[in-house]
């Protein structure tokens, strides 16, 4: 299999377009959702969308209508607890007990809204009761059919899912039976192994975790699916409902950078460096996971000195170690801003003597991407330097924002890779990335994790068959062309 | 030469006792329930200077606190002297913020114009009425369904047309150059200050190297159209050490943004309450707004040499706290009246960014807010804004208005007569929000429904079943909408 540049999710290029494969349909968002039927009624043969959109173009209404549902529930629970009712009511009783039943009626109306109370220390009472005794809301019950939407729609572009063993898995969570999910998922790793397994749901794991967490007994997690389902950043883990702030307190430590010198090998490969988007993913591979990070400074041809950090991603040996890329940090990295990682590294700046207001482009890989992404939604590294570039390689950024809107970002995501879509940007989810982003994605041979993530596999795919690709990232960094007049790795522990 | 003097120890400990109070939660809310505004710690406060002035013949007075030593002017009259006498000498160092809870906050250092112009000819009406009216009606489309405009919503939008007006559209989407003035203004006096504000000068320089026609970044390059002024020149005549353009454009940004944000909000928030001082037009409401709640209220000017003042000896090291907010008390007269307040007195201490001896940029950012106040009560396609929250009478203008706390509407001008804007946490209030989340639902039923009738379902089980499942959720958001107004129309009675 030749690796394939695709356009089936929402991809953007820089000038705001779509990508142009053939195939590509432009997804629709969650403000065309109400035209679609209108534009193309039933029996319109001209106007039928592909499956997959129709699938996706459903999901978002559903999902609407679900938040409609939900916000309806928390303004009648406000009306009834709001100190206003009970002023009003002590002065007309009647009116009071009228509305009081009226409202009371069309929020526990099993054809209507449900079990629907919710907002405020009362109706969040009244929904964690609900919640214990398996009262399904009208808004739950959409949220659910607009993930089972999504994992449809996903299963049109990733077909492993559309196995009998994915299939079982996807249909008892979706029906909320996990005694039944467990023994699916048990069949499937038995069937598959286990990286395979992973792979195979990877494309829908959020919406998958975002169905334990609407139809469990536990209260404190449905923000988590919530979140998912409007397309915003989770900050509760989607099993215990546990804020995400909780986990500094695993990732500790100010940071620390020490100049370091190249081994032979890196050496070696540095020798031979420039700016080329194959090339610093070499440079990265060379890095290694092992705490070492890249400062290059380069004259460039229109005569300005620009710097360019290269971040390596995770190690995997260790759940922590003593530097920032573990899996501890990548978990850190990808929920918060300020990490270990982010720390180190502006500490490497400063202690480089990177002259304020120079032009900084970051290459990251994985935890990497992650981290230097971190670092331009960082207001100190954003104010001090110019962050042109962030470029990363198969990082789950989609949830970030740089401070400054002029950085350019440059994500390239192998769809086989499981990471990217950590950000809970799936295939079928609503949510996209900025017009000003430029996304290039693609499938290629390397289908099972942690062989697709490998930035071999990005910089194997970027040489051979997707040279377009490579060719448009290097144009957009064009800027850094020049001789490098300096390379110095940094070694960075997490104090 | 006399020295200053110093309050009796009673007076100073409810003084500070009051600013200490501020940092309890809740703690006058007893008072604040029983409308004793005198009781609340505003107001005790500003009474220990109201009694100060009716026992002190009006004259500086030294208070102790716990949070400094501070000769206090206890007239704005005199404060203006005062501190125009110590500027005079050279004598005054970096004003920074006091807030009620006796907290300092840094303050964008003041910059004097390098264009000793008026307002109108810094900001030409251009200016005003083609840019600033685009982001207010991009800002006017963000109303919610109750048309109110959130506070989450006022202060990214005004913070933006600010940005728009001053240093052009390039700028408009420039958060991180709020960001970074906000971070300078906060470090003032500090050794972080001059790296934040060396950020922000190098992110404004690419603004005044190409600047927008239409903003206030080109004006340095436009050509004068009145008679020639030396440069150097402050804006009250006296010769200045004008700065850098970018040191400029920054404080007037800073000093902009304040007054869109802050004071335009209260302008309108007045203006709808149907205060008589805010009747006059936006003039007259912003100057109210400014009047009653200057976004400085209260600053401490350090004096660095010694110098003296109608035979009051002021030594170096003392620090003058200019509080003509704080100077009018619950009980004051003048909120009984009605009567009008005078605009930014020239030369006085500004209320927008504490310069001691006026601030052009201050002119300029009335002339925003005036021309907000403009906008949302004469200009755009709207009625008469409706003040939601907090509750205003006509008849008693509180000592403070926080902003984050004003919720406006803004009707269209074609709204339902029959629905009016209803003021927040009341059952009326949330039967419109009822009302608003029935039509939702109904307009999701519609397009469920129609959804589930494309002919793409058809094909195979699945989808079939898929399809049903969106006629059910479509029977069952009409069922809600009609349960959910049936509940707002009892709401409503």
């Amino acid at each position: 299999m030749t690796p394939q540049a695709t356009g089936a999710s929402p991809r953007q290029l820089e000038d705001g377009r779509r990508e142009d494969t053939p195939d590509a349909h432009p997804l629709p968002g969650p403000c065309d959702t109400p035209a679609l039927p209108e534009t193309g009624p039933a029996g319109s043969p001209a106007a039928a969308p592909a499956d997959g959109d129709l699938l996706i173009a459903a999901s978002l209404l559903l999902a609407d209508a679900a938040l409609a549902a939900r916000q309806a529930g928390a303004h009648l629970t406000g009306a009834l607890t709001g100190g206003g009712f009970a002023l009003q009511a002590l002065r007309r009783p009647a009116w009071a007990a009228g509305t009081a039943l009226s409202c009371l009626r069309a929020l526990t109306s099993r054809a209507g809204l449900g079990f629907a109370a919710n907002g405020g220390a009362v109706g969040e009472a009244a929904r964690i009761a609900g919640n214990l005794t398996r009262r399904r809301p009208a808004a739950v019950a959409m949220a659910v059919d607009a993930f089972a939407l999504r994992i449809e729609a996903a299963t049109a572009a990733h077909p492993n899912l559309g196995s009998s063993h994915a299939r079982r898995l996807t249909d008892a969570l979706v029906a909320g039976d996990r005694l039944e999910a467990v023994r699916a998922l048990h069949a499937l790793v038995e069937r598959l192994g286990v990286t395979r397994a992973l792979t195979t749901i990877s494309p829908v794991i959020m919406e998958l975790l975002a169905l334990i967490g609407l139809l469990d007994e536990n209260p404190v997690n449905d923000s988590f699916s919530w979140v998912t389902l409007a397309g915003g950043v989770p900050t509760t883990d989607p099993l215990f409902g546990l804020p995400c702030s909780l986990i500094k307190h695993l990732n500790p430590g100010p940071g620390r950078a020490e100049r370091a010198d190249p081994d032979p090998i890196l050496a070696k490969v540095l020798g031979t460096s420039r700016n080329d988007i194959v090339s610093y993913i070499n440079d990265i591979g060379a890095l290694g996971n092992h705490g070492l990070v890249l400062l290059r400074r380069i004259a460039c041809t229109d005569g300005a000195v620009r710097h360019v950090l290269l971040l390596p991603g995770t190690s995997f040996g260790l759940l922590s170690n003593s530097t920032p890329q573990d899996l501890v940090g990548a978990f850190d990295g990808c929920l918060r801003t300020d990490t270990t990682y982010t720390r180190a590294a502006k500490k490497l700046l400063k202690r480089a003597g990177v002259p304020a207001g120079s032009e900084l482009m970051m290459v990251g890989h994985s935890l990497g991407g992650l981290t230097a992404m971190n670092l331009a939604t960082d207001l100190d590294v954003a104010s001090e330097y110019r962050i042109t570039h962030v470029v990363t390689l198969g990082s789950p950024i989609d949830n970030k924002r740089p401070a400054d809107h002029t950085t350019r970002v440059v994500s390239l995501v192998n769809k086989h890779d499981v990471i990217p879509t950590l950000d809970g940007r799936g295939p079928a989810s609503p949510h996209d990335v900025p017009d000003s982003w430029v996304e290039l994605s693609w499938l290629d041979e390397s289908y099972d994790y942690p062989l697709s993530h490998a930035p071999q596999a990005y910089s194997d795919s970027l040489r051979g068959e997707l040279a377009h690709h490579r060719d448009r990232v290097n144009a957009l960094i064009g800027s850094y062309d020049g001789e490098i007049i300096g390379n110095q790795p940094y070694m960075l522990r997490d104090r | 030469m006399t020295t200053p003097a110093t309050a009796l120890p009673l007076e100073n400990a409810v003084f500070s006792a009051a600013l200490l109070a501020r940092r309890l939660p809740w703690s006058d809310a007893p008072a604040r329930a029983l409308g004793l505004d005198s009781l609340t710690c505003e107001g005790a406060a500003r009474g220990v200077l109201a009694h100060l002035r009716r026992s002190r013949s009006g004259r500086p007075v030294r208070l102790r606190t716990p949070f400094g030593s501070f000769l206090v002017p206890l007239g704005p009259a005199d404060t203006a002297r005062l501190l125009a006498a110590g500027a005079a000498a050279g004598a005054l160092a970096p004003a920074v913020r006091l807030d009620e809870a006796g907290r300092r906050h840094g303050l964008h250092p003041h910059h004097p114009l390098p264009f000793p112009a008026p307002p109108e000819e810094a900001l030409p009406d251009a200016a005003l009425a083609g840019p600033l009216a685009g982001e207010l009606r991009r800002l006017a489309a963000a109303r919610r369904d109750d048309h109110a405009l959130t506070w989450e919503a006022w202060r990214p939008g005004l913070l933006r047309a600010a940005r728009r007006v001053v240093a052009g559209a390039a700028a408009a989407e420039d958060t991180l150059l709020g960001e970074m003035l906000r971070r300078a203004a906060e470090a003032a006096g500090s050794h972080a200050y001059e790296s934040r504000a060396a950020a922000v000068h190098r992110r404004l320089a690419p603004y005044l190297a190409d600047p927008d026609p239409d903003s206030l970044a080109a004006f340095p390059a436009r050509p004068a159209t009145g008679p020639a002024v030396p440069a150097a020149r402050a804006e009250d005549g006296r010769p200045t050490d004008a700065g850098r353009p970018e040191e400029a454009l920054a404080h007037t940004l800073a000093v902009v943004s304040e007054a869109a944000v802050t004071t335009a909000l209260q302008a309108l928030a007045l203006t709808a309450a149907g205060m008589p001082g805010a009747a006059g037009g936006p003039a007259a409401a912003v100057a109210l707004a400014l009047d009653r709640f200057p976004p400085v209220a209260a600053a401490v000017h350090p004096v660095r040499s010694r110098f003296a003042w109608e035979g009051l000896a002021v030594e170096a090291g003392t620090e003058i706290l200019a509080a003509p907010g704080w100077l009018r008390t619950a009980t004051d007269p003048a909120d009984d009246t009605g009567a009008e307040p005078q605009p930014l007195p020239a030369g006085g201490p500004s209320p927008l960014c504490g310069s001691p001896t006026g601030c052009a940029a201050a002119a300029v950012a009335v002339r925003v807010a005036e021309a907000v106040v403009r906008f949302f009560t004469e200009d755009a396609d709207a009625t008469r804004p409706a003040l939601l929250a907090p509750a205003l009478t006509p008849d008693r203008m509180p000592l403070t208005l926080a902003p984050h706390t004003v919720l406006l509407a803004f009707p269209a001008a074609g709204a339902h007569p029959a629905a009016p804007p209803a003021r927040a946490d009341t059952p009326a209030s949330y039967a419109a929000s009822a009302r608003a989340g029935a039509d939702r639902l109904d307009r999701h039923a519609r397009s469920l429904a129609a959804c589930a009738a494309d002919a793409g379902w058809d094909g195979n089980e699945t989808r079939e079943r898929f399809r049903m499942r969106l006629l059910e959720h479509a029977d069952r958001c009409t069922r809600a909408a009609s349960d959910i107004r049936e509940a707002a129309r009892h709401l409503a009675d």
